[in-house]
């Protein structure tokens, strides 16, 4: 079954969409990171900036780019799964052949999670790859970046497949794409609150901490990063000022998986009693 | 192994304020057995398809498809469904279709679906997609996807749907192919000449409740009259006590029961007037139908 989900998401028109937007984007990648030296570029304090900086730069910026497109796709393939095979009425024969209501749920909401995530790998892998041509640099972890980058998508990806069984399809996506900006916004606040310890005693401060644990879509994004940028570039702590980037403790990096989990299992209970 | 295909046991579903099926709804259904579930529209004909196929959950009651929950998978092992509405994919093609029902139930060879293709008329689609396919091209391979291969029980809800007389033909002896074979089929249909044709059995559901279930000939009641098919109707006529009606090539005499009929039939043979069939003139299903549903639900 899992098989079928997966041909039936990779041939939507959708990806295609993707896929020449991704050819252009990494065309354009390619020549403004083609056209930036070190001579090029200075950074505070008119040091020149070094590889590790314009890989850094470019990373951050690009980064910043894919990972919209890579949670957008997450969304709309995530939030249409169920609801798109419902409305079609493919859902009540693929449920009366002879396999669980689990394994369906399985098959079908994993599909488009694989899909996001090997979209996720390809673009971010070719961007890192294009940037390290032109600015050789040494990504701090990459197993820490392959990790998480499942992780990241797997909280976007839960929190929409189980909103879309409760809401419908397009509420799904506009309330997942609302709630995503927010935590993104409160992440960015937390780990400002990082560079500026003031900070901590805000009551603004607590409310962005408990928002990213109830929503923590943007913590396995931080990881990638983490894991992805280059580690002696000046960039890292200027940006920090602006809530960029930032470490999580590993407990960070692994709680979005778990809230996924426990989110994919609330989201079966209500598949296993649904009419299909 | 039990001879008993379907048991359902005083269920009952309720969508919101609806009640789609009543309370104590119950209904087995034998092996090999052709059962047509007929009602009007909203009756809650399909909703009894898709409890017993474990695809909407009773509020209470309990199922046995094959002896087992349909909540066990084994229990779906051999049982095609056939929903009233399906969009398949637009880009796929039916033996692309065919394949990924076959990666889950790993019952059919491809040889069977070409086959039944050809059986229905289609053969020439296989190859084209979906998408470009007429209404009543999709229903004919919807219903050679789920009738080919070795099932052991066939759902079909309104399968001639969409479809042109030909294809109804051709649904219609298929599902009677299906019988034939021992199949156990359960088909939902507006079309009573056609279900008159390939049943056995019919379920007549009635605002949510059961209100008759039995075997066809013994739903059907005597209209008091026998039909006799003969060459020359007034000879038989006269040679009668100048009674009945002759309808072109028929007589349509007066019996006062039904179990008078053997003795009668003895009578015509000794009338010495050539007849080539006769029969007791009883209820179609479409007067069976009508008689339910306006009301009279007593079909003893």
């Amino acid at each position: 079954m899992f098989l079928n989900a997966l041909e039936h998401m990779t041939r939507r028109k959708l990806l295609l969409i993707v896929g020449i937007l991704s050819l252009f984007y990494l065309l354009l990648f390619w020549r403004g990171i083609a056209s930036a030296t070190p001579d090029s570029m200075e950074i505070e304090g008119g040091l020149p900036a070094s590889n590790a900086d314009i890989a850094y730069a470019a990373l951050s910026i690009a980064g910043s780019m894919l990972s919209v497109m890579v949670w957008g796709l997450t969304i709309i393939l995530g939030a249409s799964v169920l609801p798109d095979e419902m409305e079609a009425g493919r859902m009540s024969i693929w449920a009366a052949l002879p396999h669980s209501r689990f394994k369906l749920y399985v098959a079908t909401t994993l599909a488009p999670l694989l899909v996001s995530v090997v979209t996720g790998y390809i673009l971010f892998g070719l961007t890192a790859l294009i940037t390290s041509f032109y600015a050789p640099f040494t990504p701090t972890n990459i197993p820490l970046a392959l990790i998480s980058m499942p992780i990241w998508l797997s909280a976007t990806w839960a929190f929409v497949v189980l909103f879309s069984m409760i809401a419908g399809k397009i509420p799904a996506m506009l309330i997942t794409f609302i709630l995503e900006g927010f935590a993104v916004g409160m992440g960015n606040m937390v780990e400002l609150a990082k560079a500026v310890p003031d900070l901590h005693e805000s009551t603004f401060y607590t409310v962005a901490r408990i928002v990213t644990f109830i929503l923590p879509f943007e913590r396995g994004y931080r990881s990638v990063q983490m894991g992805l940028l280059p580690k002696a570039s000046m960039l890292e702590e200027a940006l920090a000022f602006m809530g960029f980037g930032g470490e999580l403790p590993m407990w960070e990096i692994i709680y979005p998986a778990v809230w996924a989990t426990a989110l994919f299992f609330v989201g079966y209970k209500i598949f296993q009693k649904k009419d299909l | 192994m039990s001879n008993t295909a379907i048991t359902v046991e005083d269920i009952s579903k309720r969508f919101g304020k609806t009640q789609a099926l009543k309370t104590n709804f119950s209904i087995k259904v034998s092996t090999g057995d052709s059962l047509a579930i007929l009602g009007a529209n909203g009756a809650g004909k399909t909703t009894l398809m898709r409890i017993i196929l474990g695809l909407s959950i009773p509020d209470e009651g309990t199922i046995s498809l094959n002896g087992l929950h349909p909540s066990n998978p084994a229990s779906r092992i051999g049982i095609r469904y056939l929903p009233e509405r399906i969009s398949f994919p637009k880009w796929a093609t039916p033996l692309e279709m065919y394949r990924q029902f076959e990666r889950v139930r790993h019952e059919g060879r491809e040889m069977d679906f070409l086959h039944r293709a050809k059986n229905l008329g289609c053969e020439d689609l296989l190859d084209r997609k979906l998408g470009k396919m007429s209404k009543g091209q999709r229903q004919r391979i919807a219903v050679a996807l789920m009738t080919c291969g070795t099932p052991k029980t066939v759902f079909l809800d309104e399968p001639s749907s969409g479809l042109d007389p030909a294809g109804r033909m051709l649904v219609r002896s298929t599902v009677a192919e299906l019988v034939d074979s021992g199949v156990t089929v359960i088909l939902n249909s507006h079309l009573l000449g056609e279900v008159e044709k390939v049943c056995n059995r019919a379920a007549f559901i009635h605002n949510g409740a059961l209100v008759a279930h039995d075997r066809l000939e013994d739903l059907s009641r005597f209209k008091g009259n026998v039909v006799i098919d003969s060459a020359d109707p007034v000879s038989m006529k006269k040679a009668l006590n100048n009674l009945g009606i002759v309808k072109e090539k028929t007589l349509v005499y007066p019996l006062a029961s039904q179990d008078g009929f053997a003795h009668f039939t003895e009578l015509v043979a000794q009338s010495g007037v050539e007849f080539t069939g006769i029969k007791l003139h009883k209820e179609s299903l479409e007067d069976i139908f009508m008689r339910i549903m306006e009301g009279e639900t007593d079909v003893s």
